[in-house]
């Protein structure tokens, strides 16, 4: 059938059918601003277009439903080159982060705004009630709103005064791209003709595969290749994206003849399109061995329990502590000082076991890779974070040399974690290098639902302290469910300490960790990398603790938390698998965010002030308020393991492109090195363009997890920059005839001499001349021992209603010391999405699994995330200044620690108005209300 | 698929007739996602030309949107409430009236306010024009819904929506509809709940109990156990059915508590 809508007010004539969605439609038809976010179930907003001025979800329109209609997209709002004063407002506010979301907010607050023109914060979050964003918190989604109707001059919050673009607001060097909704993301540059790849997944948490029979599927129409275990090399690997060697397990295989969870691979087909590729996974015959499962850490590390792995399927690049016969799939332990004199020493000591659940990632662009082959070599296009490691692992499964293979990552629409994993690249990549054909396989949102969850953690915690508070010993047992595979089984849940412990002034700490398989989907990286978990087990330990000595949570929290020229001793043995390195603390602001935001909270110090004091009155008598707080770290890339390197190359006319490997998650990465770069060369930030990440262009970089990447590409970028500025003033010293130390540069993009000055065109036009000595072109290369630490202090308050257990937060103040915050209004934006995700997986976010394995909640509509609704009443983000030396311009990473705060200081505020201690997440009502009933 | 777009509503009548895999579509919200693949829908049948969007006090079109019924000043109070408990813009505004009774779900938002508020239902089937209980029609649907009418636009109602985030369907939705009499009780009382079991239900039991009866002489342990005779909740990922239990009994008392303070 022919539909004829007005399409960004041009009359169309599409050719199409009643069961297509308006989504599909529009993005067959290169209307790309349109995303499916998840699985068209009408949940996540992605596909909103103005359907006659109104937002709806174009995903939930059949394609007649629009004949004649007029439609909005994003496409359609800027005129040519210009852009929309919504979209100026977006890239203004700093809302745009992974971008993924972006064009359909923009088009919720254009429907706002043609309706009012002077909207309130209930119209805004109504207006952008569908609108599911991982990455921003929602908050600057209301600085936009006011920009537009207040006409407001943005008050840009500025640190370091000495600087001229670091610590200073810049718009992401991609705001301008994605707020149009240019092609950016993988799915956008797919052809037609690639094949279209399914994957048929286990029904069986455990069972080996008897019989596996394809030949209908193989001579289906359309259909180009069946896979199965028999087919694809038999060679084991790790997918976790961490540096060679990893501390990972190799234990999986492309496909293997025994699943260990439901939704394990069976076999994959790849076939010309969607329909033959559906219709051949029914038409694959299936014979099982069902084998006995285990579900949960106390079955899997029992006697006789049934194996998960055996030692065919593990392979350690060195010792992990791997026990196969114990389902053990790493462990470690280690610590300083002498345990037994500690809880001797103690006045009290108490012993409590946390446990946090398997939570997910969810970034709203699902896993997707892209393949293809040029020049007969593999060409790899993916939203991943390691494209090095990508690269490398590749090369191995495949058997061939790395510079046979490109990855390049494209936009990524939300990472956190979930994207440091190869998820799938190896699929498509084996098709394409076995057929010679385009592949692209993109996860649907139940599959991304099991896809690398938070590892579930069980940490006992034993701590003991004096009477006045001092704290004498902690003790961390930690056991963690990996699930089927083992990518970051050792490196994870080792964080759970690594990032919690070094808070305190202790001098008898001690930890072990174990890291169980079970028959549950694969646990990966998430944001914070296991010190959330272990964050939540030690900061309550730490208030229970406090509580029961009756001192004041904050006291107590002020007279043991470090501060900066501590020497941290217990991370000689808190490596990633191999020995550490002590460290003395740079800097820290964890005082000073703990001052400012006791004042903030208006934190009572006289007597009891914890558990009575602190309540604010109330009038309705079923609600109980209360406040609590957590104290949190992170690293900022892993010293002696991580390496980022960079380029800087002057352009013709004296301006500048950044080659790093660094790979931007939306977190504002390019940005960071494009002001790094600017500030050295004392140049504007637009002579300054980055070009991230593409093994062919750019140069090595781990990628960004472990918050290396204002520190480490940041610094790798800092290093080329300085060399650029060398190569200049040495330059310049020839041409002007002048002493190089007589040298300054001016700004902008000018060296001065006593004696005159020249511009950096000059430079470029004379040495790119035919008589010149060559373009300037400097390298920058990062590694290091030691690394700067990233502190905050998160406060907040609570009303929970004691009928039914419902809980509101009320305020959230997340007051984070990030050094010098090179882009404030960037790292504020981390700051509100990692703190609202957080307060998801506290409150309601879960995983639910079956007695089989099954996934109960493998979809947006029953995993509930945080929407604008979702947002504390009163939500503030603070960056507290500290000196450091070791980052470039003093930074320090935000993109993690920001997730460490939420469980704790929740939970320590719930006891604070109930009197409840919850050990478990998530803090769901019902559990609230049992806990308050059986009190 | 087919897709039709009929003029008159006997003409929607027919073509639905002709097939039990011929649907009726309003917004599309719940028919068109990809959760009901498993349907297999023959044809289409949208409203938008046959049957009526209008908005007054006293009935609505079955094709009205959430959003309009909202912004509509003319709405019934009790409806615009239950409308906005939809926390979702961008359903809203493509979601029907009518498409949210069609679809006849345990947890929707609307149901239980149309039936507390005792709204009755123009029926459109090949046999003609009918009229039907909110009640009756959910437990056996059949044919067009072509208008909603409320007798009683002006019937107070009380509201209470538990969820896990706002954007959910709810865990449970309790709806009363009341009088408030001078001298503190409640009369007239129907009480509704969502998500509570396979369709949304009426609670006749615990209003029968609370009609009339002087605030003294209601015991919540006696309101527990009707409930539990009214409502037989089951265990799901969202909540367990004792919880939901504890909900009810919690919205109970707020209902009692809260609105003579409002009313
Ligand atoms: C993300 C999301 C969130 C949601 N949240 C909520 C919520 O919070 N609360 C809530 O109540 N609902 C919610 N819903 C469900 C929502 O879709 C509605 O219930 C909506 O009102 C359905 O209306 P529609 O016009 O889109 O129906 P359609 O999808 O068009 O139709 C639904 C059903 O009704 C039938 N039908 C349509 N019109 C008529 C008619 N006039 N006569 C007889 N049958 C008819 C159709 O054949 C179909 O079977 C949500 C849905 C989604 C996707
Ligand atoms: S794809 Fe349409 S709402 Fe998610
Ligand atoms: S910016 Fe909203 S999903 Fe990433």
């Amino acid at each position: 059938m022919i539909i004829e809508p007005i399409l960004n007010g041009e009359k169309k004539s599409f050719e199409t059918t009643p069961e297509e969605s308006v989504l599909n439609l529009l993005r067959r038809n290169g209307v790309t601003s349109v995303k499916d976010g998840c699985n068209s179930e009408g949940a996540c907003g992605s596909c909103t277009i103005l359907l006659e001025g109104k937002a709806v979800n174009s995903c939930l329109l059949k394609a007649p439903q629009i004949d004649g209609k007029n439609i909005l997209t994003v496409e359609g709002l800027s005129e040519g080159r210009k852009m929309h004063p919504i979209q100026e407002a977006f890239k203004k506010a700093g809302i745009i982060q992974c971008g993924y979301c972006s064009p359909s907010q923009i088009l919720m607050v254009k429907e706002l705004l043609d309706k009012k023109n002077d909207p309130s914060e209930k119209d805004i979050k109504d207006a952008l009630s569908g609108s599911l964003c991982r990455c921003t918190g929602y908050k600057q989604i209301y600085d936009a709103v006011n920009y537009l109707t207040d006409n407001k001059s943005s008050n840009d919050e500025s640190f370091r005064d000495d600087l001229k673009v670091v610590g200073k607001y810049a718009p992401k060097t991609d705001a301008d791209q994605f707020s149009k909704a240019e092609p950016s993301f993988t799915e956008d540059i797919i052809p037609p003709d690639a094949l279209v790849i399914k994957v048929l997944r286990s029904p069986h948490a455990h069972a080996e595969i008897k019989n596996i029979n394809t030949s209908k599927a193989e001579t289906l129409d359309g259909v180009e290749i069946v896979l199965t275990h028999k087919n694809v090399p038999d060679k084991l690997y790790n997918t976790a994206g961490q540096g060679f060697p990893e501390p990972s397990p190799y234990d999986r295989r492309i496909i293997d003849k025994k699943v260990r969870f439901v939704g394990d691979r069976v076999a994959i087909i790849a076939a010309k399109n969607e329909k033959p590729a559906k219709k051949a996974l029914k038409l694959i015959k299936v014979e099982y061995k069902i084998l006995d499962a285990v579900f949960d850490i106390e079955s899997a590390r029992k006697d006789g329990a049934p194996q998960v792995h055996t030692k065919d399927d593990y392979k350690c690049q060195f010792d992990i502590g791997g026990n196969l016969e114990k389902n053990m799939a790493a462990s470690n332990s280690g610590g300083i000082g002498n345990m037994e004199e500690g809880f001797n020493r103690a006045d009290t000591v108490i012993e409590r076991e946390y446990t946090s659940a398997r939570v997910q990632c969810s970034p709203v662009e699902p896993h997707i890779a892209y393949t293809r082959i040029k020049n007969n070599r593999l060409i790899v296009s993916s939203p991943t974070q390691v494209p090095y490691h990508v690269r490398r692992i590749l090369a191995y499964i495949l058997e061939i040399k790395e510079n046979k293979i490109r990855v390049i990552k494209e936009k990524v629409g939300g990472g956190f974690g979930s994207k440091q994993d190869m998820v799938l690249e190896e699929i498509p990549a084996f098709i394409s290098w076995k057929t010679g054909k385009p592949a692209y396989i993109r996860y649907s949102r139940s599959d991304e639902f099991i896809t690398r969850p938070r590892y579930l953690m069980k940490i006992k915690v034993k701590a003991g302290a004096k009477k006045d508070g001092t704290l004498t010993a902690i003790n961390m047992d930690l056991k963690a469910a990996a699930g089927a595979y083992g990518p970051h089984c050792l490196t994870v849940p080792m964080n759970g300490c690594s990032k919690s412990l070094p808070l305190f002034k202790c001098p008898n700490i001690h930890y072990n960790v174990k890291t169980y398989y079970t028959n549950n989907p694969i646990s990966g990286a998430y944001q914070g990398y296991g010190a959330p978990q272990g964050s939540y087990a030690l900061q309550l330990a730490i208030a229970e603790l406090a509580d029961k000595l009756k001192i004041d949570h904050l006291a107590f929290l002020e007279k043991n938390a470090v501060e900066k020229g501590y020497r941290l001793e217990i991370l000689k043995c808190l490596g990633e698998g191999q020995e550490g390195i002590p460290q003395v603390i740079s800097s820290s602001g964890i005082h000073e965010a703990l001052k400012k935001g006791s004042e903030m909270m208006k934190w009572s110090k006289e007597g009891k002030a914890f558990s009575e004091k602190n309540h604010t009155k109330n009038t309705d008598k079923n609600i109980l308020t209360g406040k609590g707080v957590a104290i949190i770290q992170q690293g900022s890339g892993l010293p002696g393991i991580d390496a980022a390197n960079a380029t800087v190359k002057m352009t013709g006319d004296g301006n500048f492109i950044v080659h790093f490997g660094g790979t931007d998650l939306g977190t504002g990465l390019d940005t960071v090195a494009q002001k790094v770069t600017a500030e050295m060369l004392n140049i504007d930030i637009d002579s300054v363009e980055v070009k991230a990440a593409d093994t062919d262009v750019t140069p090595f970089d781990v990628g960004s997890y472990a918050s290396s990447g204002t520190y480490f590409s940041g610094m790798s970028v800092y290093n080329a920059a300085e060399n650029m500025k060398n190569l200049i003033l040495d330059k310049a010293a020839e041409l002007l005839k002048s002493d190089k130390e007589k040298l300054v540069l001016e700004h902008p993009g000018k060296v001065k001499s006593p004696g005159g000055s020249m511009t950096y065109e000059d430079i470029a036009r004379n040495t790119q001349s035919g008589t010149g000595s060559g373009q300037l072109i400097s390298t920058g290369a990062f590694t290091t021992d030691e690394a700067p630490i990233p502190y905050g202090a998160h406060f907040t308050q609570v009303s929970i209603n004691k009928n039914t257990g419902e809980i509101n937060i009320d305020k959230y103040y997340a007051l984070h010391d990030s050094g010098t915050p090179i882009n404030p209004k960037l790292a504020k934006g981390q700051i509100y999405g990692g703190v609202l995700k957080t307060i998801g997986h506290s409150l309601y976010e879960e995983l639910k699994f079956d007695d089989k394995g099954k996934c109960l909640n493998s979809n947006f509509l029953d995993y509930k995330i945080p929407m604008i609704d979702e947002m504390p009443d009163d939500f503030k983000a603070e960056l507290v200044y500290t000196e450091d030396k070791l980052g470039p311009y003093g930074a320090k990473s935000i993109g993690e620690v920001v997730s460490n705060g939420a469980a704790p200081a929740i939970a320590s505020a719930i006891h604070d108005a109930a009197g409840i201690w919850l050990r478990k997440w998530p803090f769901t009502p019902e559990k609230i209300l049992k806990a308050l009933n059986g009190k | 698929m087919e897709y039709y777009k009929p003029e008159t509503l006997k003409e929607a009548v027919k073509l639905k007739e002709s097939s039990k895999n011929n649907y009726f579509l309003g917004g599309g919200t719940e028919l068109n996602s990809l959760a009901q693949e498993s349907l297999k829908i023959e044809a289409l049948i949208n409203l938008e030309k046959s049957c009526s969007d209008k908005i007054t006090e006293n009935q609505i079109g079955a094709m009205a949107v959430l959003q309009d019924i909202i912004e509509n000043p003319a709405a019934p109070k009790g409806i615009k409430d239950a409308a906005r408990h939809v926390n979702n813009r961008n359903i809203r505004n493509a979601a029907t009236i009518g498409g949210n009774l069609g679809a006849n779900k345990a947890s929707s938002d609307l149901i239980g306010t149309l039936i507390v508020m005792k709204a009755v239902l123009e029926i459109i089937t090949s046999d003609g024009k009918d009229e039907s209980t909110v009640k009756d029609w959910i437990k056996s649907p059949k044919g067009l819904i072509s208008v909603i009418k409320f007798p009683a636009p002006s019937r107070k109602v009380f509201h209470r929506r538990f969820s896990r985030t706002k954007n959910d369907i709810p865990t449970v939705k309790f709806t009363a509809g009341f009088t408030k009499n001078n001298d503190e009780t409640f009369t007239d009382i129907v009480i509704a709940a969502g998500s509570v079991a396979e369709k949304v239900v009426t609670m006749d039991k615990t209003s029968d109990y609370l009609n009339g009866k002087a605030m003294a002489h209601i015991k919540e342990n006696e309101i527990t156990a009707l409930i539990k005779k009214d409502i037989n909740p089951i265990d799901d990922h969202r909540a367990s059915a004792d919880y939901r239990i504890k909900l009810v009994a919690a919205a109970v008392n707020e209902f009692l508590h809260l609105v003579p303070q409002e009313v």
